[in-house]
């Protein structure tokens, strides 16, 4: 009864005259256009943001290499990851949602063609569902969409390689610039050991900050001592590494970039001296001058590993009674001390030269021969 | 579900992802029960163009947000009555400005559809129901919508679009009852 009276209400108010069909196409065509504009406007935005996030990431890079403090990198290194992180998740979301409408609409395109199963009049059907893809979209519609995806992806491997370039690569060049100073000094004692104590001091460069060093002195360690900018010594702890004679000496406060490094080392070595017919030989290269290496994990320099050139300043002091006979070039002079020859050398060159110093001495006879026992 | 509302999903898919092809067919299905909705609302059909070219401009601004496009016809009504409600507070601030306005209120409103029904028709007697009587009957008896849908798109309790349609019908078969008896 109710439902006749429904249906009576429906048939009645269902007589509705037909719109002006002109009017009607005009409607379409200006709803259409806004809908491009919308869509253009969107693809805008999308490109602006995604400038702004590269902006961002090389802001963040740019002020991570020149600030010196811990708060200003930290800050830096968040400024990048929220530069690069937006770039790949609004790409992430973009496909992800791409993915959603393309997967509901294959289930609609299924649920049409199973209709069409069960009407079995296929024709009736003013839709084409058949053959999947993009149905209602142009080829170049299409076409837009796929290069807009593979735009994204070479934009964010560029900016990948890019930014590895620029800020990873140099995590492993030296990273500091060639030695201000550099000192050792040799004292050779009658027993044929050799103290050094070798001084450097430079600029660090590192773009990371650097909290330990490894200090290789091809003999046992004796001291370390690392002084601050304005000298007092900072405590540290050493341990001895794995190799033979290598030391990882930890700090506790990190070192910055353009902050002072300034360590002194001392160790005995045995193996700096030769006895050929009577005739003391102290040989400069090897473990003399290139055997103490500072590295951290991401930089390692030392003097035999460097760029450029470098000053390095020498004194040698003989024993007691040694006559001093002959030296390679580089000697800038020498005098006596508590009758006890000390050498000066001081010479600049390219690091891959390697220059080695060679002293030649002679010992009072009986000395020599105490030695050679 | 028949495969109209599947093909209506499919294409309000198509649209969000950005196909224009696919919104010309869109506004082509809805646009003509869109219109004539807007003119059983306020009896304009100038009006009822604006309106609904206004109600496909929100629409182009929010499909990207319509996650269940199933959900799509009666969001695009529930525009569409918002955007006929937002018209006739207008058209009625005029009329006061103007001061044209007489008292109608719906009790009045339809007393004066009762005197009227004699000589009307029954698109008459809608005219004399409240507003919101009339959008629910249309979008009940005319979209095909369902109790709850309307009362989505009214933003009212399923009670009260339940109570309108009562009262509209009685009204209507008041109607229809005194036109057949004459």
């Amino acid at each position: 009864m109710m439902n006749d009276s429904n249906d009576e209400l429906r048939r009645r108010l269902m007589n509705d005259e037909p719109f002006t069909e002109s009017r009607s196409q005009q409607l379409i065509k200006e709803m259409v256009r806004q809908f491009e504009v919308k869509r253009k406007k969107a693809f805008l935005l999308f490109t602006l943001y995604m400038i702004i996030c590269l902006v961002i990431f090389f802001q963040g890079g740019c002020l991570l290499m020149s600030l010196d403090t811990m708060k200003g990198m930290l800050a830096s290194a968040i400024l990048m990851l929220i530069g690069f992180e937006s770039t790949v998740l609004i790409k992430l979301w973009y496909s992800t949602v791409d993915s959603r409408i393309t997967l509901m609409k294959e289930f609609k395109q299924l649920q049409l063609f199973i209709q069409g199963q069960r009407a079995s009049d296929e024709e009736e059907l003013s839709y084409p569902v058949e053959g999947g893809g993009d149905v209602g979209s142009s080829f170049w519609e299409r076409i837009s969409l796929k290069t807009m995806r593979r735009v994204c992806t070479v934009v964010i491997l560029v900016v990948g390689i890019v930014g590895a370039h620029v800020f990873i690569v140099p995590l492993f060049k030296p990273a500091v610039e060639p030695l201000s100073r550099s000192e050792y000094h040799a004292n050779v004692g009658n027993d044929g050991s050799v103290r050094v104590t070798a001084r450097i001091t430079q600029t660090y460069h590192g773009v990371t900050p650097l909290a330990a060093v490894t200090v290789c002195t091809g003999d046992e360690l004796h001291d370390v001592v690392w002084r601050e900018k304005r000298g007092g010594v900072l405590s540290h702890e050493a341990k001895r590494g794995k190799k033979d004679c290598c030391y990882r000496i930890y700090l506790p406060n990190p070192i910055f970039r353009g902050n002072e490094i300034d360590l002194r080392a001392t160790w005995t070595s045995n193996e700096l001296l030769t006895q050929e017919n009577g005739t003391w030989v102290f040989s400069g290269s090897g473990p003399w001058r290139t055997g103490m290496s500072i590295k951290h994990s991401f930089t390692c320099y030392s003097p035999g590993t460097w760029i450029g050139s470098r000053s390095t300043r020498s004194t040698i002091t003989l024993p007691s009674d040694a006559q001093f006979e002959s030296a390679t070039a580089g000697l800038r002079g020498r005098w006596k001390d508590d009758s006890r020859w000390i050498l000066w050398f001081e010479d600049t060159h390219k690091v891959e030269e390697n220059q080695g110093l060679q002293i030649t001495y002679t010992m009072p006879q009986s000395d020599a021969s105490q030695g050679t026992d | 579900m028949d495969s109209e509302a599947i093909l209506d999903e499919l294409l309000v898919l198509q649209c969000q992802q950005g196909s224009a092809q696919a919104f010309a067919k869109l506004v082509d299905r809805w646009q003509e029960r869109l219109l004539r909705h807007a003119c059983r609302l306020i009896h304009d059909e100038d009006a009822a163009w604006d309106i609904v070219q206004e109600t496909w401009i929100a629409i182009i601004n929010g499909l990207h947000r319509l996650d269940d496009v199933a959900a799509f016809p009666a969001w695009a009504f529930r525009i569409m009555t918002n955007k006929c409600g937002d018209w006739q507070r207008k058209q009625h601030r005029r009329r006061k400005v103007r001061g044209e306005l007489a008292d109608r209120s719906t009790h009045s409103r339809q007393a004066t559809g009762a005197t009227q029904m004699r000589s009307g028709t029954l698109k008459e007697g809608m005219k004399a129901l409240s507003p919101e009587q009339r959008a629910a009957v249309a979008l009940y008896y005319l979209e095909g919508f369902s109790i709850a849908e309307v009362a989505e798109i009214q933003s009212v309790p399923e009670g009260t679009v339940k109570s309108r349609l009562h009262h509209a019908r009685n009204f209507l078969r008041r109607y229809l009852g005194e036109l057949n008896d004459e």
